[in-house]
């Protein structure tokens, strides 16, 4: 009878009208359900207000744009997190370019061969900059210095220079202009040094010659 | 099947008329099936504003091999039982009763079907999710076996039960007689 009653195809027809002619309760239950769905056929279904549509579609295509910022944002963030690793990586482990370190080993007294190291690590680009920074401060100091040295060298025999009627030739670097002395030795080194050469070969000479008497007396050199 | 699939593909690509017309198809469905499971009409249109939010979260997952309207009703009675558990029982609403207002009973008919709707909506939950399925969506059993996720077997047997039900209130009411 639910069959009957579903509207699906039911093989014996005609036992299930024989049935309800002969059982009341059968017979109450298939007119009540066949009126219950006729009735519900009156019923209308309920219907929303007109504006609903339009509030849901906008509300769907905001939560979509919603959505695809926040995709786009974590896209980026991803990205820029990916691209620092790399550099990070890629500062640590890029290989030096330069050549790999030659030990000599001495194998014996005259036969020496060159055994190389395999090439350090290249540090970290920042402790390569400190240390080449470093380096250059150092080898300037060096310089510097090496240059104050060679300045006061010459400074001494202009003394002595002076009673050989050399003045023309350094009179113009006793007048020093207003700037640093590091500069003025700088200059003065670079310009005058084939010249301190000579002179300090002279003066050897000169004091080698010298008996030894007169030796004792001799001052600034 | 085709033109929904279609439908579908164009609302994926974010296309609002596409979007628009999908809500324009099945919203009087789902509108009305929310009613009758909450019993008030500003719950129902906030739970159908939910629904539709929902399906378009999850169209991915839709299987195209299957119609549209009974995954969108499962949608729709998941939210509907999720609304009913997070809220106390309210009674039925004075808003409902205002539609039936709008259509006053002129005659035996129509107030026989005012009764079976009062009488529906005094059902357990899951025998007037399926009574409102068959009856008033005209689903087929398979498709409601879809929607409540239970065997065919199991929807025969709770919509038999609740049409006995439904019978004996409108017996208990006079409006049908005990015995033919």
């Amino acid at each position: 009878m639910q069959q009957r009653l579903d509207g699906d195809p039911v093989c014996d027809q005609d036992a299930i009208a024989a049935h309800l002619l002969l059982c009341p309760s059968c017979r109450a239950y298939y007119q009540a359900v066949q009126l219950l769905e006729g009735s519900l056929q009156e019923v209308k279904l309920a219907r929303p207000r007109p504006d609903l549509t339009e509030r849901i579609v906008a509300q769907v295509l905001a939560e979509r744009r919603h959505a695809l910022r926040r995709r786009r944002l974590a896209g980026a963030v991803v990205g820029m997190a990916a691209g620092l690793l790399l550099v990070i990586v890629a500062g640590r482990f890029w290989p030096s370019p330069s050549q790999p370190d030659s030990v000599v080993v001495p194998l014996a007294k005259n036969n020496l061969i060159e055994e190389e190291r395999p090439a350090p690590r290249a540090p970290a680009a920042r402790t390569s900059l400190l240390e080449t920074g470093e380096a250059v401060v150092a080898l300037t100091r060096q310089v510097a210095g090496e240059t104050l040295g060679r300045t006061r060298l010459l400074l001494s025999p202009v003394s002595v220079a002076a009673n050989l009627d050399n003045d023309g030739i350094f009179a113009d670097f006793i007048e020093v202009p207003a700037r640093s002395m590091r500069q003025v030795g700088q200059g003065v080194s670079a310009e005058l040094e084939p010249v301190t050469d000579s002179a300090r070969r002279a003066i050897d000479l000169f004091l080698r010659d010298l008996p030894p008497a007169t030796q004792g007396n001799q001052t600034g050199l | 099947m085709v033109d929904e699939a279609a439908l579908v593909k164009r609302c994926l690509q974010g296309d609002a008329e596409a979007i628009r017309a999908l809500v324009d198809r099945f919203q009087t469905e789902v509108f009305g099936l929310c009613v009758r499971l909450l019993n008030h009409r500003h719950d129902a249109e906030d739970v159908t504003q939910e629904v539709f939010l929902r399906v378009f979260r999850s169209l991915r997952r839709w299987d195209k091999t299957r119609p549209l309207k009974p995954w969108i009703m499962g949608i729709t009675v998941n939210r509907c039982r999720t609304w009913v558990s997070q809220r106390q029982n309210r009674p039925e609403s004075i808003e409902y009763l205002g539609d039936l207002a709008n259509d006053p009973a002129t005659d035996d008919a129509a107030e026989l079907a005012r009764e079976i709707r009062f009488a529906v909506a005094k059902l357990r939950s899951e025998y007037r999710t399926v009574f409102i399925l068959y009856h008033e969506q005209g689903l087929a059993y398979e498709e409601i076996a879809q929607v409540v996720k239970h065997p065919v077997g199991t929807v025969k047997t709770w919509l038999h039960r609740a049409r006995l039900e439904v019978l004996e209130r409108l017996q208990h009411r006079g409006m049908v007689a005990k015995d033919t």
